[in-house]
């Protein structure tokens, strides 16, 4: 959502925009990942395994940006959002774990245990090579957009490799950060990393993240759901429409 | 493997991965304050992106940063915030290791190297 504020709020050239949203994602992912990393959900080899897919993704994104015109850019941007915005109207269901043990995982001693009410719970990896292709095209897009890819990497691994909600979240978590860092040394070297743009925008994420979590405490989260993805989705269409009428 | 050490090496590398983000965070804030008091009352125009030939090396940003302007103060903080990635993955190498788990080492190793190879490719 930094990118398209920019752009279409402040008329920020796209390419800042997106070095500013690539370091805002950095920023707000390292914040919380070391502490779910002790709270035991974190499946630290499962990220790391899937990880080595999302750099190489992040890597040729970030290097194909500069070949590609802005208004391609903004109409995958826009697209990828209102996927967002699709998926977060939808809500999460629960579905179950896989109770059949994969030789990948096994291989790669994926399969783990997380705590709930009743005790801790085993759960098996299934899917593997979708999920790590998966997690290919989540670095890819990270790259290219300048986009943290959270909500694809949680959709690859609880819907495809059907990991516990909770460990896919969290571990989603650990490695967002590492993926928009992969494409961030080209974005330096090509100046789409500007000082004076990000500075705000990190100021103004960290103290959203702060008063964001105060007013989620008073507020229903479907009501929240549903204009957050509203939102998204107008933004995303407004997007589209820029990048093809040749607006951005 | 133990779970106390796993939990005790856990803890560390938390707490360094911190220290390293509170870094970043203060040299971004002072840099960005030393920026208001400075330039503050400046309009600013970010409309057209300006490309700035030939592409930056790496250390030739880190030189820059290092030269304390209110504009590269807040660059350097974002190269500490960037570092600090490469130093978690570093510390996950090193629990893989401390845990003589050589797989995953690997692994590790290998992102760590992609890592570095994206921040140093124009040198």
């Amino acid at each position: 959502m930094i990118i398209p504020a920019l752009v279409l709020l402040f008329n920020v050239n796209i390419h800042y925009a997106m070095g500013a949203s690539l370091i805002a994602v950095i920023a707000t992912s390292s914040g919380s990942s070391m502490a779910y990393l002790r709270e035991g959900y974190t499946n630290l080899n499962i990220g790391v395994f899937l990880e080595c897919g999302a750099v190489v993704g992040a890597l040729v994104g970030a290097y194909l940006v500069s070949y590609l015109p802005i208004s391609l850019i903004a109409v995958i941007l826009g697209v990828v959002l209102i996927f967002s915005a699709f998926f977060s109207l939808k809500g999460h269901k629960s579905i179950p774990t896989g109770t059949k043990q994969h030789p990948w995982a096994t291989f790669f001693k994926m399969n783990g245990e997380y705590p709930t009410q009743e005790g801790n719970k085993p759960y098996y990896v299934q899917h593997v090579p979708l999920g790590f292709f998966l997690l290919l095209i989540a670095g890819l897009l990270s790259g290219l957009l300048g986009i943290g890819s959270g909500a694809l990497k949680v959709l690859a691994m609880d819907r495809a490799m059907r990991i516990p909600y909770k460990v896919s979240t969290t571990t989603s978590n650990f490695m967002i950060g590492i993926t928009a860092t992969a494409g961030s040394g080209i974005y330096l070297a090509r100046g789409y990393i500007n000082p004076a743009l990000i500075f705000p925008v990190v100021i103004g994420v960290l103290f959203g993240a702060y008063t964001g979590a105060k007013i989620l405490k008073k507020t229903k989260t479907p009501t929240l759901r549903t204009i957050f993805a509203l939102v998204i989705f107008a933004v995303a269409v407004e997007m589209i429409y820029q990048g093809v009428t040749g607006g951005i | 493997m133990d779970r106390f050490i796993k939990e005790r090496l856990m803890l560390l590398m938390g707490t360094i991965f911190m220290i390293a983000l509170m870094l970043s965070l203060v040299v971004t804030v002072i840099g960005g304050v030393y920026f208001l008091i400075d330039q503050g009352m400046e309009s600013m125009h970010y409309e057209t992106f300006v490309k700035e030939p030939p592409e930056k090396s790496s250390l030739k940003i880190w030189q820059d940063a290092l030269s304390f302007s209110p504009l590269n103060l807040i660059m350097l903080g974002i190269l500490i915030l960037i570092l600090a990635q490469l130093l978690r993955i570093a510390l996950v190498a090193w629990y893989y290791l401390r845990m003589q788990d050589f797989k995953f080492l690997l692994l590790s190793l290998f992102l760590l190297a992609i890592l570095a190879y994206s921040l140093f490719w124009k040198n």
